[in-house]
């Protein structure tokens, strides 16, 4: 317990930094200097110290030769300098006294090499006889918009629920940079490479334990610690979704075995039972990640399974209908009243006035089929949650479409889940998660992510219910 | 434990019929009614003891596949069968004085298969699933870490697509939950508790009236450091 303290004090410390020192920083136009152009770009507040050998500044600010020299106190440490030169510039970062250092730097145990291996070893021996933490090495480091500090230029300066651990520098990258197109904001996201000190688990009771983290995303290829990771995923999975996208999951590799249990245990399996027991969300896939963080963002933790389905086009009305059946979710029975209102306005030939409701082609022409229905749904007692696969025939219509549902949702303060028909405007699409609506690509796509929401937080409140007696 | 101790020093890495339903036994997870015979006169005492119908079967940590060696013989009936049987299985078996297992005969046509492996990452890991011959064809069984708690236990029994061989099915009871999650929580104490074992296969596991019990069973030890 007073470890965990002591590990979310020190990474706190470390995630708002008040000082900033870069060292290897390039002069010219190298990758190294996306770190300052990321500082930079998101208006980081705090000081910010270049350190390299010659140069006496860099674009315009004052260079240091050795982080020695740094006259005030060092926070965050980023190190950019060849794998031969690291060691003693962690050692000078631990005795200046240095809160945390991301190691960008490459060629340690992930080259499979006995010299790697021994100089990420020397590595950790620094950090734990200091105190300083350590990310990487290999990795790309922190981005945590509220501090101002990012691994990239480009990324959101805006704040959010999402928490997110990559084990993969530029796929937290990507999609950060896609983020904002789905309404996912992030509270702090981490590249953590070769996870020679700070590891996922570290980062799950980090993140378990941040108010202003609300949901937890993970892109995982190896677990270093099994029983730990486990523990801490139980006990983050008890706050808030954790979402996790394993890789390294398929037969291959596998050795022989003299069991039946031997033989039947493949990765999958166990990693399966890691989930199940941790009470964690698994996805698979880039797609499903982002659906998934999207989803669990935006819907809200009491949701539930009454589906009512709107929609234009008729084949997609019934393939919903077909996805929320697959998926474990209801069809809502709408009241009489529901439908007398629906009669009222919907033409009577080529639609459907039960659910799913299909308001057909004229509604793409007349939006205010399409709006009238929406406000018929959302006031049936009998209905949870509102999916709407529509589209007008122009930008105006889906304009009005666009800011009709919205105001719909924001009224009736019941879920609205709008699914694409291609040729929508992507702009009005993001505009729908801006305002806390997820826009899926499919209807399968939507009616799984909202049937996974609902599965954890039905899932925690029994498990609740049974530790509670 | 002493199986265990003896079976090292002998630099073995797998633990016979006999000596794995002991360890089992020890951790009350039920087992056949058995007896170890080397010669008639202890079989016939043995046989008595249990009672027909017995299955014999040759018991040598050495021999894993005991089916394809022809080394089984079922539903035993009666004294004069039990010696053919008995001599059949020895003169299979490398040298006369070879150990066979006198066991009860269980009744049962479900099977199921429970076991334990000890994962590099996640260490010991429990099995539960469908049984029998056709084990890795159906491919019919979840995972959990252990150690693990009743719930859990029962929640592994609620994940196999075959989970309905559990129920009352075509005149047979129920199978016993409780008694199946103890052993599946009894089997992960084991993977906990002895880090000397790597493996550990019980298949068959036969309901029989209900009851679950482990007919036959396998255990492998980690093997000595290289």
């Amino acid at each position: 317990m007073k470890k965990t303290h002591e590990l979310i004090e020190q990474l706190d410390a470390i995630f708002h930094p008040e000082s900033v020192a870069i060292i290897g920083l390039p002069r010219g136009f190298k990758a190294g200097k996306l770190f300052l152009m990321a500082l930079l770009d998101l208006k980081y507040a705090g000081r910010i110290y270049p350190v390299h050998p010659k140069a006496k500044e860099i674009d315009g600010l004052k260079a240091y030769q050795s982080i020695t020299e740094i006259p005030g106190t060092v926070d965050l440490a980023i190190i950019l300098v060849p794998h031969h030169q690291v060691l003693p510039i962690v050692k000078a970062c631990a005795a200046k006294g240095v809160k945390g250092a991301v190691l960008f730097t490459a060629g340690y145990k992930e080259t499979g090499t006995e010299e790697g291996r021994r100089l990420e070893e020397a590595l950790v021996h620094v950090a734990q006889s200091s105190g300083m933490r350590l990310f990487g090495p290999n990795c790309m480091g922190l981005y945590v918009p509220e501090s101002g500090i990012s691994f990239f230029p480009g990324l959101s300066k805006k704040s959010g629920p999402v928490g997110f651990i990559s084990h993969s520098g530029s796929l937290a990258n990507i999609l950060g940079r896609i983020a904002p197109q789905k309404g996912i904001y992030f509270s702090s996201a981490v590249s953590l490479g070769n996870e020679c000190d700070i590891s996922s688990a570290d980062m799950l009771t980090y993140l378990g334990n941040d108010p202003k983290t609300g949901v937890i995303g993970a892109y995982l290829e190896s677990i270093r610690n099994g029983p730990y990771f486990l523990e801490a995923l139980k006990k983050a999975s008890e706050k808030k979704p954790v979402i996790l996208w394993k890789v390294g999951l398929n037969p291959e590799g596998q050795k022989a075995a003299n069991s039946h249990t031997g033989a039947l245990a493949s990765q999958k399996h166990i990693w399966e039972a890691v989930v199940r027991q941790g009470g964690a969300v698994s996805v698979k896939g880039f797609d499903v990640l982002t659906d998934a963080l999207m989803g669990f963002s935006l819907l809200g933790d009491n949701i539930g399974d009454r589906v009512a389905i709107l929609s234009g086009p008729g084949g997609m009305a019934v393939a919903a209908a077909e996805a929320c059946g697959d998926e474990g979710l209801k069809l809502a029975k709408l009241s009489d009243k529901t439908r007398l209102t629906l009669s009222g306005f919907v033409p009577q030939t080529g639609t459907s006035l039960s659910n799913p409701v299909d308001v057909g082609l004229t509604a793409s022409l007349e939006m205010e089929i399409y709006i009238r229905a929406a406000r018929a749904l959302a006031a049936d007692t009998g209905v949870d949650a509102v999916f709407v696969i529509g589209v007008g025939l122009d930008r105006k219509t889906n304009e009005l479409y666009t800011e009709s549902m919205i105001q719909t949702h924001q009224k009736s303060g019941k879920p609205f889940i709008i699914v694409n028909i291609p040729g929508f405007d992507s702009d009005l699409a993001q505009r729908f998660c801006q305002a806390g609506i997820p826009f899926f690509e499919t209807t399968e796509r939507a009616m799984s992510v909202y049937a996974m929401v609902r599965r954890y937080f039905v899932r925690r409140q029994k498990k609740a219910q049974e530790t509670g007696r | 434990m002493n199986i265990i101790e003896k079976a090292v020093s002998e630099k073995r890495t797998t633990l016979s019929e006999y000596e794995s339903k002991q360890i089992l036994s020890a951790y009350q997870i039920p087992i056949t009614r058995e007896f170890l015979v080397c010669d008639e006169k202890n079989l016939i005492s043995a046989a008595n003891k249990i009672g027909y119908p017995l299955v014999l079967k040759g018991c040598d940590a050495k021999i894993a596949h005991k089916t394809e060696k022809n080394l089984i013989r079922t539903n035993v009936i009666n004294e004069k069968d039990a010696i053919t049987a008995f001599n059949d299985i020895q003169a299979r078996m490398l040298g006369s004085n070879a150990a066979v297992i006198v066991q009860e005969m269980i009744i049962g046509k479900r099977e199921l298969v429970a076991g334990l492996i000890r994962d590099h990452q996640f260490g010991p890991c429990i099995m539960f699933g469908i049984g029998g011959i056709f084990t890795e064809i159906f491919n019919d069984v979840t995972f959990r870490i252990a150690p693990i708690n009743r719930q859990d236990a029962l929640e592994m029994m609620d994940e196999i697509r075959g989970k309905r061989i559990l129920e009352a099915v075509r005149g047979m009871e129920a199978a016993d939950r409780e008694q199946l999650s103890n052993l599946l929580v009894r089997i992960g104490q084991i993977g906990v508790e002895n880090e000397m074992i790597q493996e550990i296969d019980i298949n068959p596991i036969i309901i029989s009236k209900g009851r679950a019990v482990a007919v036959d069973a396998m255990i492998v030890l980690n093997s000595l450091k290289k």
